[in-house]
């Protein structure tokens, strides 16, 4: 099968530098055309698991996922493990919010201006939300297992502060990745200096408009 | 037999016929011709329109194919591994978008729930480009061969909201789905689909009611592009096209005949042809009444130049129909033709004042034959009384009858009184029955008798002659034995003595005149030769005319009035007899003479 078969290239290179206690690591992502991406998640995942402290020691163990002009807002949202979403919704309908996704499976009936009780999400992954009443609305939920956890911003930048020197896997995750594919990983030594990373990702196009016409012929 | 003009009138009304069928074939052949190249057009176009409905049809499918991968509880159960729910889920909707098989093919490829056929499922989904599309474009469609069932697929995502798996709608294309697209076309044709089967041999899956396998669809093997015509073969009066349309990748090949029946696309030309037929009938009446006209223009002026002929044939040459005033040929016919009637009539007048004063001409020498033979008959009798008297008178005077004369010589005058007087006598009555034979009034007395004797009496008289010009006379064998004749003894005899004395008195001193007799069968043969001058070729036939003499006149040796073989002749004619004469100049005359032997008790015996 062709799928994503298109080479994925991943270049990393690091620049190493700052004292060795802590520093900060900076990834940067473009797609295959070398645009940002926005939206990926980058997490660090210490290669000495025993010094691994809890993901909730340094990310919002609370999240709220609004709902405004039947977008889900933000796109991605990143909780540590164990923590929990709030649903508001924000529109003139009614959402009706579920996910279908091993990590968390759920159904939520929103009616307008309505805020739903907390979600937790007690696995690492991510959880794809839909509204059953609005193909279009889609957004995820990233379980983050790592407290080195960060989404990139729209010039494609992740930072992540205050990175224990030492060995991790650098891996990133986008919702338009490839699907079925081991998204890019790399084995990197965060030293004294700020630490960059560089990726490269293949990313699917906007997904079509459901009712698209165009067949293959 | 038919008249010139019958056959002029045929022979046009029949030319028109054969370049009317002519023009009728060759425009209904131009016109299949071109309804074949038209019928290759439309099917071309119709094959792309087909496709193009496929196409409609293959998105009627998708839409609903989409809104089911939009159904929650579809949705919920596929992504939950809800096989039982999501089986029966898939039945009902398939049933309801005429999906007759409804597959679910997960994120690898591998289907994982099959509506038809459990033992699918684990498999690879065969047509990789679909999912491929359908994750792509959000749908894959395309016709494709499943377990040797035409169908076309819809595979579209199942979004959870991010696709988790595919639902594989499989619509057959069958029968009745073909029957609505044939429908659709415009031109008469049926419709089927084939895919190679295990013999590589087309193996038609589904068809329209009319399809008729008539033309043979090109082997499977190297096959052309997708979405080409492979081929257009006509049949009879069918035209096939077959082409191939395109398939999911992994699909055996597919193609689509479409079957145009020229019959049926001919039917409103054929709807034409009655009234081309009816124009065609009016032009013939046109053309016949035409050709008629026309015939009778070109036969008039010869029935009137046969009309002419049959009247010159019957020679009434002066009723003659006036000549024909036409600047062509029959015009110069006609004037020849009145020319030569004239002259005709000319020459044949001229002819017949010939013949008549020809006629008057005869008549006159008829008459004056006639004043002839009357005037010799006339004169030998007025010759004859004299003579008579001559005669007896000269011989009272000759044998003293009256007492003895004066002197010797008159008694050798009165001799030769007598002998002259004879000699006239015959020369008179020679004239007078060479006179009445020419008349046909002379006939003859005959009698039985014995030729010796006839020729006894020759000899005798002639002896004197013969002595005198020293020619040898004899007689071979017995004339005694010659059988009898039935004759006129004086005149016969005096045949023979002419004939004789010719040849006495054309033989030279010491030459002989020899008589020869025998019969054979009923003729007696009698051969009087000499060995005189002869007669040239020449004058062979003139000695035996009257009045022609061998010598001139003047000659004194040979004197005489050229009566005697003249005499002879017609007299032996008389007798049924013949008389031949051969001879060369200077080599003797043989004069053959045969006579039919009388018949026993015919006639009573001369002697």
């Amino acid at each position: 099968m062709g799928r994503g078969s298109s080479a994925l290239i991943v270049t990393l290179w690091l620049v190493i530098c700052g004292p060795a206690a802590a520093t900060t690591f900076t990834a940067e992502i473009v797609d295959q055309d070398g645009k940002p991406v926005v939206n990926a998640v980058v997490t660090l995942i210490p290669e000495q698991r025993t010094s691994v402290p809890g993901a909730s020691t340094r990310l919002p163990v609370e999240k709220t996922i609004d709902q405004r002009n039947e977008t889900f807002i933000p796109y991605v949202t990143i909780i540590p493990r164990n923590g929990h979403v709030l649903f508001a919704n924000n529109d003139q309908t009614t959402h009706q919010v579920y996910s279908f996704s091993p990590v968390k499976q759920f159904e939520l009936t929103l009616n307008r201006g309505q805020i739903s009780t907390p979600v937790v999400f007690d696995n690492p992954g991510v959880a794809a939300l839909g509204c059953n009443i609005h193909d279009h609305m889609i957004a995820y939920v990233f379980v983050a297992d790592s407290p080195w956890t960060a989404l990139t911003n729209a010039q494609g930048r992740a930072v992540i502060e205050d990175v224990p020197a030492g060995s991790y896997q650098a891996q990133v995750w986008h919702p338009k990745y490839p699907p079925r594919r081991e998204p890019p990983s790399a084995r990197v030594s965060v030293g004294a200096e700020t630490t960059r990373w560089a990726a490269n990702i293949r990313v699917l196009p906007p997904a079509p408009a459901v009712r698209s016409h165009a067949g293959s012929y | 037999m038919m008249s010139f003009r019958q056959r002029l009138a045929l022979l046009m009304i029949g030319t028109l016929i054969v370049v009317q069928i002519f023009t009728a074939v060759v425009s209904y052949g131009l016109v299949r011709s071109n309804l074949i190249e038209q019928g290759k057009r439309e099917l071309a176009s119709t094959t792309a329109v087909f496709m193009r409905q496929l196409n409609v049809l293959s998105e009627r499918v998708a839409d609903d194919v989409q809104v089911l991968s939009l159904d929650y509880a579809l949705r919920k159960a596929v992504a939950e591994n809800d096989r039982a729910t999501a089986m029966s889920a898939l039945r009902n909707h398939g049933n309801r978008i005429g999906a007759r098989r409804m597959l679910i093919v997960d994120l690898e490829g591998n289907v994982s729930i099959d509506t038809t056929s459990e033992s699918a499922v684990g498999t690879a989904f065969p047509f990789a480009d679909l999912l491929d599309s359908a994750t792509t474009d959000n749908q894959g469609t395309a016709l494709a061969v499943l377990d040797g069932t035409i169908y076309w697929i819809v595979v579209v995502p199942v979004r959870a909201p991010d696709p988790v798996a595919f639902i594989a709608a499989c619509v057959p294309v069958n029968d009745a789905l073909l029957e609505r697209l044939r429908q659709l076309s415009s031109v008469p044709q049926s419709l089927a689909l084939a895919t190679p089967g295990s013999d590589d041999r087309w193996s038609v899956i589904t068809r329209t009611a009319g399809y008729q396998p008539a033309v043979a669809i090109p082997s499977p093997a190297a096959l052309p592009a997708q979405n080409s015509i492979i081929a257009t073969e006509q049949s009879g009066d069918r035209l096939a096209m077959t082409a191939r349309l395109a398939t999911a990748e992994m699909s055996p090949p597919i193609v689509a005949i479409l079957d145009y029946p020229l019959e049926e696309a001919l039917t409103p030309y054929r709807a034409v042809i009655i009234p081309m037929l009816l124009v065609l009938l009016g032009a013939l009446i046109i053309a016949l009444v035409g050709a008629m006209i026309i015939a009778r223009s070109v036969s008039q002026p010869l029935e009137v130049l046969a009309r002419t002929a049959r009247r010159i044939a019957k020679g009434d040459y002066h009723r003659l129909p006036p000549p024909i005033d036409r600047r062509d040929e029959i015009g110069e016919l006609s004037s020849t033709l009145n020319n030569m009637s004239r002259s005709i009539a000319e020459r044949e007048a001229a002819l017949r004042e010939a013949v008549s004063s020809l006629e008057t001409a005869r008549n006159d020498a008829v008459k004056a034959n006639e004043a002839k033979s009357q005037f010799l008959s006339n004169m030998s009798h007025e010759l004859r009384t004299p003579l008579n008297a001559i005669l007896g008178f000269s011989e009272v005077l000759h044998k003293q009858m009256m007492g003895p004369l004066g002197g010797s010589r008159y008694i050798e005058y009165a001799n030769h009184i007598y002998q002259s007087g004879a000699h006239l006598l015959t020369q008179v009555e020679e004239m007078l029955d060479l006179s009445q034979a020419a008349d046909g009034r002379l006939s003859i007395t005959r009698k039985r008798l014995k030729p010796s004797g006839l020729l006894s009496a020759c000899m005798a008289a002639l002896a004197p002659e013969a002595g005198k010009a020293n020619v040898q006379l004899s007689i071979l064998g017995d004339p005694a034995s010659w059988p009898a004749i039935a004759a006129d003894a004086v005149k016969l005899q005096q045949s023979f003595t002419n004939i004789i004395h010719n040849a006495i008195k054309f033989t030279n001193a010491g030459g002989t005149v020899t008589i020869s007799g025998e019969a054979h069968g009923a003729v007696l043969k009698i051969e009087i030769k000499d060995t005189g001058i002869g007669i040239s070729p020449e004058e062979l036939d003139l000695v035996v005319r009257p009045f022609h003499r061998q010598r001139p006149a003047y000659d004194s040796r040979y004197q005489g009035v050229g009566l005697g073989l003249p005499f002879a002749k017609t007299i032996i004619e008389l007798h049924d007899g013949k008389l031949a004469i051969n001879s060369a100049q200077g080599a003797g005359t043989t004069v053959t003479i045969e006579l039919p032997v009388a018949v026993d008790a015919e006639l009573h015996d001369a002697a």
